[in-house]
């Protein structure tokens, strides 16, 4: 009976897009809409039997966003950036107060010709089903603007999210302008146990001389989906610090992109996965250098427990002519329980040849000597378990932007891994 | 008054192998142990038996804390009574601060202290050792000299104040100068009437902590005792003499038991 619902379910996913484009919406939009639902027809839905992108996540091919509601506006918010929002900083001058971040139908709407060129620039429609999906759908969004020269003080908030039994569509826009630098904090939320489905798209274009550092929280609740889209351009001397931690949800894939295309910029990555009860977590990587001298470095550290999951694929990818790159690329992953899994497969693929690349993956378990080592200075079992999980994580955690944003970074780990201690994951076993 | 430690008979078997063989030792109230013996005579093991570790299974005999058993008690239950075990080879922990890792600790003992207070102590302690104010924030033993390692274990040890510290061979691989502030270290937290087991190789610590008895142990079990005079004649005439008064074979002293 359940295998007869799935394949009914496979063929509403064509009304997942609308049959028509309402109007209303500029010229330059709605023609991306046009193409955005032209590609979302003609693209197959993702298979874990013929696609080597979704192998390891079956889930894939049971879901259906024609069988969630649409999102209701409103239902999540959506901060806008405020001077002070952060508390303690006090800053002057005409950045600070410069409306950071905007909603992004509002500037296409009275911006058409800037923003719209922009918009699937990077994440075009065809790139991906679940990106054409995005564009066809996408009602809430934010443009994050930084002009020449501007440096924002306080961090700019975005916070995205979906409620029950309702999928959602966010569209983001970052541009940093030559010399700009600015610091974001994306969050994607749901509340506890809503079964709603988020699927983000975020695009960053990091100009000349641009600085943007970007941290990316994913504590969706317990049984929400996730497929999240996250394409970078990097200008010449541009540095792009991207820091993540995912933390909930049921199961997701994210993709993770980012194009180092001016000579001499750089991309800095630290992220980390909490997993627990049967969660599944699928992160998909690319560090494309296709500019000479560029450097991108992307750790990723995942603790699995219970029946949990973590897979993940990065990819290093140096194009031609891409000279003096410097490469890596590292997963690193611990196992909590016997029946936790994770899957590592970073790989490079080097058309350049005066370059230095490296991957690394390793998985572990807790070392027992740690564990009694902790325990002989007074320190019960469990709390020494999380005690090296935390340890596990915190060349991640330091890495994440200094600060307010960092604390608050480390709360959420720390949320995370008391969840686990809670639900007797880090007691349940003998080592 | 019963002994703090007292252990009769004690057999420990690792992953089935016997590594100790009927252990007799006993060190009352107050007052400092030493323990010798050839390499692989079993001294390591037995701290960890007495400590609890989880791969040193006792199979056989009794380990009495003030007349009552600690056989069954995890690790950290057996701290929180009072014991102490500085390692031979001491752990790291990558990504947990020294700060953060004595916090735990002394938490877990129900010992914590006001955030103030606790660096407070720390730091003095630090200092005391001649240790930089650094490695507070440093992970603890990750990529620490062996020097520094044991410096860290007697920190430790001021921060933690046991009634009972067994520390093994906490003199080895210390310069000259260190063995000297470790030792004091050891000697003022024992003005609180801390008792000691030290195992040793070197007459030298001792001449900073002297022992009111001296213990030798070879294959598995305690083979002579006697006082503090008994390590200059083993500095002087090797284990030799007595294992062969125990009917040991110097070969036997340096493996694992048999059988
Ligand atoms: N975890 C273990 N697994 C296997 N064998 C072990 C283990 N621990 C100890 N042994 C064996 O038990 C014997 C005693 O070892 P132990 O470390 O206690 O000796 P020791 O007296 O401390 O020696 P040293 O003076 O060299 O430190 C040795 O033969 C050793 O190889
Ligand atoms: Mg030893």
């Amino acid at each position: 009976m359940a295998e007869l619902r799935t394949e009914a379910a496979a063929f509403t996913r064509d009304s997942a897009v609308p049959a028509e484009l309402e109007g209303g919406e500029t010229k330059a939009v709605s023609h991306l809409r046009q193409q955005a639902l032209a590609a979302y027809r003609e693209m197959p839905w993702p298979s874990s039997t013929r696609d080597e992108d979704w192998r390891r996540t079956p889930q894939v091919d049971k879901l259906d966003p024609a069988s969630y509601l649409p999102a209701t506006p409103g239902g999540w918010l959506q901060e806008m950036a405020r001077p002070g929002a952060m508390g303690a900083a006090t800053s002057v001058g005409p950045s600070a107060v410069a409306p950071a971040a905007r909603e992004l139908g509002e500037a296409l709407r009275s911006e058409p010709e800037r923003w719209a060129p922009l918009l699937g620039s990077l994440a075009a429609p065809g790139l991906r089903k679940l990106v054409a999906l995005n564009t066809a759908r996408f009602q809430e969004g934010e443009l994050v603007h930084v002009g020449r020269g501007e440096q924002l003080q306080e961090p700019v908030r975005i916070r995205h999210g979906v409620g029950d039994l309702e999928a959602a569509f966010p569209r983001t826009l970052v541009v940093l302008e030559e010399g700009a630098s600015a610091t974001i904090l994306e969050e994607w939320l749901s509340p506890e146990s809503a079964r709603g489905l988020l699927v983000p798209v975020t695009e960053v274009v990091v100009g000349r001389g641009a600085k943007l550092t970007h941290l990316v929280s994913q504590r969706l609740g317990t049984d929400a989906v996730l497929q999240s889209t996250l394409r970078a351009r990097l200008m010449e001397g541009a540095s792009y610090q991207l820091s993540f931690a995912l933390l909930g949800g049921l199961w997701g894939k994210s993709y993770l992109e980012v194009d180092l295309a001016g000579e001499g910029c750089e991309f800095r990555s630290a992220g980390l996965c909490v997993g627990q009860r049967s969660q599944h977590f699928d992160l998909q990587s690319l560090q494309d250098h296709l500019a000479r001298g560029a450097v991108s470095d992307l750790l990723y550290r995942a603790a699995v427990a219970d029946r949990s999951r973590s897979v993940f694929a990065g990819l290093i990818r140096v194009e031609e002519g891409a000279q003096k790159t410097n490469a890596y690329v590292q997963n690193r992953n611990l196992l909590l329980s016997p029946t936790a899994k994770a899957d590592s497969n970073p790989t490079l693929e080097i058309l350049a040849n005066d370059v230095r690349c490296t991957h690394g993956t390793a998985a572990g378990r807790i070392d027992e000597e740690q564990l009694f080592y902790c325990q002989s200075r007074g320190v019960t079992r469990e709390e020494a378990r999380r005690l090296v999980v935390e340890g596990f994580f915190a060349d991640v955690v330091d890495s994440f932007p200094e600060g307010g944003l960092r604390e608050e970074a480390r709360g959420w780990v720390l949320a995370a891994l008391d969840q686990l201690a809670r639900s007797g994951a880090l007691s349940a076993h003998p080592s | 008054m019963p002994d703090l430690l007292e252990i009769s008979g004690l057999q420990v078997e690792v992953e089935g192998k016997r590594i100790l063989d009927g252990v007799d030792l006993r060190v009352p109230t107050g007052e400092v142990h030493a323990l010798m013996g050839p390499n692989g005579a079993g001294k390591t093991s037995l701290g960890y038996a007495v400590m609890g570790h989880p791969k040193y299974l006792v199979v056989g005999g009794e380990i009495l804390w003030k007349g009552e058993s600690v056989l069954g008690i995890p690790p950290e239950q057996r701290a929180r009574k009072g014991l102490f075990l500085s390692l031979q080879y001491p752990t790291a922990i990558p990504g947990v601060t020294t700060a953060n890792f004595l916090r735990s600790a002394l938490k877990g003992l129900g010992k914590e202290l006001p955030a103030r207070e606790f660096l407070k102590e720390v730091r003095e302690q630090l200092s005391l050792l001649k240790m930089d104010q650094a490695f507070l924030s440093r992970y603890i033993n990750d990529n620490f000299s062996g020097g520094e390692k044991k410096r860290m274990e007697i920190v430790q040890l001021a921060v933690l104040r046991p009634e009972m510290a067994i520390l093994d061979e906490t003199d080895s691989g210390l310069d000259v100068d260190a063995l000297r502030t470790v030792a004091e270290g050891v000697n003022r937290v024992r003005e609180s009437g801390m008792g000691v087991l030290i195992i040793t190789h070197y007459q030298r610590i001792l001449e900073y902590i002297t022992p009111d008895r001296v213990h030798v142990m070879a294959a598995g079990r305690v083979i002579a005792s006697g006082g503090a005079e008994m390590v200059r004649d083993i500095e002087r005439t090797g284990y030799d003499p007595l294992l062969r008064a125990a009917g040991i074979e110097e070969v036997e002293a340096a493996g694992a038991v048999s059988g």
